[in-house]
């Protein structure tokens, strides 16, 4: 593909940002992290208090990109087959009762996963199959899922009352887990101002499937060399080294950096991938995947501070010229 | 400072920065490498010194030690110049720190990387490492000060180390006599003498090391001694054969008789020195079975009686005297050169003085002594500096020849009814003083003559020099006629 085609697949793309940013309110960070996962087909773990704008963020994309999207919106009471589909008996004329296959919320490009971790371990676990292998098996029949197939899933950090954790397996799956913070004061004046009743603002597509299979395909495509790919390799092996960590981060997690870092490049207008855009994707793709020990939860440490902790103590190279011979930039 | 302007460098600007960049960080492990690898050897070695030198321990590791140094520095440096040499960054390595340091986004490293083009938007193009040789430099600082510190220590002399060091010592002597011999500036006599006395002297320190360096310390300085008197003898030897050339000069002279009865004395003392006297003994054979004078015991006697007989022309004695300069200079050039002949610095600056005179003698004539540069070994080569000179010419300037007025002992009446006072030198040789005359003689004439007391007493019998005895004949003749 040209530099030309190349350059318009990315216009559009900037162009849904841009939208993004005019529904989600003094969020460009949030915003950039989530593009960036969704363009390294990636599964988005929203975390945040509720009324902050998770699930109308994933809303407000359904809208600009114009895939098919399924809501699932998860509850105790909800089954596997609820989700993932199941055979029923169909009667037709002349040709009797038959099983059909009715798929179920789970076919469609973008599933927004609500309150996902209000379902039991049981439902959530429809989801893994999906989610790494984009299929799903019903009845020994495999029945794949359309492209793309991205999970975007929101949860509430705080209830804790007939909510069920989500387990490492169905974490470890998720590319990103985003955590949507606190909203500044002006934001929320200009809420006021610009949302009356706070309903999401009209949005016309901006994007079609095609256009964004394409990005999606150039974004796979950008080179990544291995003095990148080593960071990013020792900052997931610091996360088995680092104190107070149970359960360091799987493999599947410098994949998930590689590939965001692609993203993050891409969106940036490079066509190579920096120290910088891994540093950045780092705390998202990794946060969720580290295990803390007991202690260390008791003393109030989070995975982020580990996070935080590995960015600052890991070295970019791995072979360093010696600082005391080698002058600082003049 | 930093110019921090972004611009948008060619690809093959980029390239060529993290080419040259990859050789500055290659260089610069190089040179830290280095300095650490010396730092260390500096402490090393100053610790071991400095272990040395506070106990006084350590046997022969005193003599070893410039060997141990010299030959652990030179490992240390020729390995770590090895090992430094290794190229520890590669192309990819400099891109990618270029490419941290620039925020390049992986296009640095994309440029070492791929051959085809690529994008290099955003580069701060201003960097410039440097290498910082004062860190280095600093690095080095204490261990050097340490290991100056601790080589400018003075040794304690422990009683093993002082033993140990004796027969050292002892060695050293032995060598320099040895050496003094073979010149033959000792006689063999004396060097047996000498070696005698280092073996008692070896022996007294296995009793009592401090009576050992003691003993081995009087011989060093007797032995300088012995140099210098030698050196001395020569060199009175050089000014004799000097003053025997000018007076042949004019053969009717009187101070030509008490020149060639010097340079007698001088020969008598040559004998016993085959290797410089060859020549001279030739030389004085010849004379002697000329004039038959074959019984004579010494070469005093021989020239003694040449002169009286005035059996040898000036041609002769100048020849004489110019063989006698040839081996003396060339004595004292040997002596000269002869490196740790003399233990001493007095004794070596004393050596040069009489060199460095005997060197100007040489040079001044152009007689050639066969030395090289020494002396100016003949009229063309004359001007090439004496042995006291350095390497490379100096050129030497030549005036007239000497007035024979200014000759040093010039005959000179005494006042009438005088004489030379006691002290006052005649020739080389000083008048005696406080000779008394007999009572009746107890005039204003304080010459120090001995007057036989006869009639008329104008024959005076002093115990004069032969120069002496010819100024006082013509002081009296002279006084005669004037009557």
């Amino acid at each position: 593909m040209s530099d030309e085609q190349n350059a318009h697949v990315r216009e559009r793309i900037l162009e849904v940002e841009k939208a993004l940013g005019e529904v989600i309110l003094g969020k460009p960070a949030l915003i950039r992290n989530f593009m960036t996962g969704v363009l390294a087909r990636g599964h988005i773990l929203l975390e945040g208090l509720p009324g902050l704008g998770k699930t109308l963020m994933v809303r407000a994309f359904t809208a600009l990109s114009g895939l098919t999207h399924r809501r699932i919106q998860f509850t105790p009471d909800l089954m596997h087959l609820d989700i993932t589909g199941s055979y029923i008996l169909v009667e037709q004329e002349g040709k009797g009762r038959e099983f059909r296959f009715q798929e179920g919320p789970i076919f469609g490009n973008l599933i927004l996963a609500d309150e996902i971790n209000r379902a039991s371990p049981k439902t959530q676990s429809a989801l893994l199959e999906a989610m790494q292998e984009r299929r799903v098996t019903v009845l020994s029949t495999t029945h794949d899922l359309p492209r793309p197939f991205m999970v975007m899933a929101t949860q509430n950090p705080i209830e804790l009352e007939g909510t069920y954790p989500l387990p490492e397996a169905q974490l470890d799956r998720f590319l990103f887990k985003l955590e949507v913070g606190d909203v500044p004061a002006d934001v929320l004046e200009r809420l006021v101002m610009e949302r009356g009743r706070g309903d999401l603002p009209e949005l016309s597509p901006l994007l079609d499937r095609e256009t964004l299979l394409e990005a999606m395909r150039i974004v796979e495509g950008l080179p990544i060399s291995r003095p990148v790919a080593a960071y990013a390799a020792r900052l997931v092996r610091g996360t088995h080294e680092a104190p107070g960590v149970r359960y360091g981060a799987s493999p599947r997690a410098v994949l998930a950096i590689a590939m965001a870092a692609r993203a993050l490049a891409f969106l940036s207008n490079r066509d190579t991938v920096g120290f910088e855009d891994v540093r950045e994707v780092a705390l998202p793709a990794l946060r969720h995947r580290i295990v803390l020990d007991y202690q260390t939860r008791l003393e109030g440490v989070r995975a982020d501070d580990i996070v935080e902790k590995l960015l600052d103590g890991v070295d970019a190279l791995d072979r360093n010229p010696p600082s005391n011979v080698v002058g600082t930039l003049s | 400072m930093a110019d921090t302007t972004r611009t948008k460098p060619t690809v093959d600007q980029a390239r060529r920065l993290v080419f040259e960049s990859r050789k500055l960080f290659n260089t610069g492990v190089s040179v830290l490498r280095l300095s650490q690898w010396l730092a260390v050897w500096l402490y090393l070695a100053a610790g071991v010194l400095l272990v040395l030198k506070v106990t006084g321990v350590g046997g022969t590791a005193r003599g070893m030690l410039p060997l141990w140094i010299g030959a652990t520095g030179m490992g240390v440096v020729l390995t770590s110049l090895i090992v430094s040499y290794r190229q520890r960054y590669s192309m990819l390595d400099a891109a990618a720190w270029l490419d941290l340091r620039t925020e390049g986004g992986g296009t640095l490293i994309q440029l070492v990387t791929s051959e085809g083009d690529v994008r290099t938007p955003n580069l701060t193009w201003d960097i410039r490492p440097g290498l910082r040789y004062g860190v280095v430099a600093r690095r080095l600082i204490l261990p050097v000060a340490l290991a100056t510190a601790v080589v400018m220590m003075p040794w304690k002399e422990g009683a093993e180390l002082l033993e140990a060091s004796l027969d050292s010592r002892a060695e050293t002597v032995e060598k320099r006599v040895e050496k003094a011999r073979k010149l033959g500036v000792v006689r063999e006599a004396e060097a047996r003498a000498f070696k005698r006395d280092l073996e008692r002297a070896r022996a007294a320190g296995t009793r009592s090391p401090e009576a050992g360096a003691e003993s081995i310390d009087t011989i060093d300085k007797r032995l300088d001694q012995a140099v210098l008197k030698r050196a001395k003898l020569s060199r009175e030897a050089l000014d004799a054969a000097e003053k025997l050339l000018a007076e042949a000069e004019n053969p009717s002279g009187p101070g030509l008789p008490s020149a060639a009865a010097e340079v007698g004395k001088m020969l008598d003392d040559l004998y016993e020195r085959e290797a410089q006297a060859q020549e001279v003994r030739r030389l004085l054979k010849r004379i002697a079975e000329k004039m038959g004078l074959d019984g004579a015991a010494t070469a005093e006697e021989i020239m003694s009686s040449a002169t009286s007989l005035e059996s040898l022309d000036a041609k002769q004695l100048k020849e004489i005297a110019r063989a006698l300069r040839r081996g003396q200079f060339t004595l004292l050039d040997k002596m000269a050169r002869s490196k740790g002949l003399l233990s001493g610095k007095e004794a070596k600056a004393h050596l040069a003085t009489l060199v460095a005179g005997a060197a100007k003698a040489g040079g001044r004539e152009g007689a050639g002594t066969g030395q090289g540069t020494g002396g100016g070994a003949d009229a063309a080569g004359a001007g090439h500096g004496g042995v006291a000179r350095g390497p490379g010419e100096a050129p030497l300037r030549f005036g007239n020849a000497t007035d024979k007025s200014k000759v040093r002992f010039k005959a000179r009446p005494f006042e009438r009814g005088g004489g030379p006072l006691p002290g006052i030198m005649v020739g080389k040789r000083r008048i005696a003083g406080g000779v008394a005359p007999p009572p009746e003689f107890q005039t204003p004439n304080r010459s120090g003559v001995v007057f036989d007391g006869t009639e008329g007493g104008s024959q005076g019998n002093a115990d004069l020099g032969p120069r002496g005895r010819e100024v006082t004949r013509r002081y009296f003749t002279e006084a005669t006629s004037d009557e």
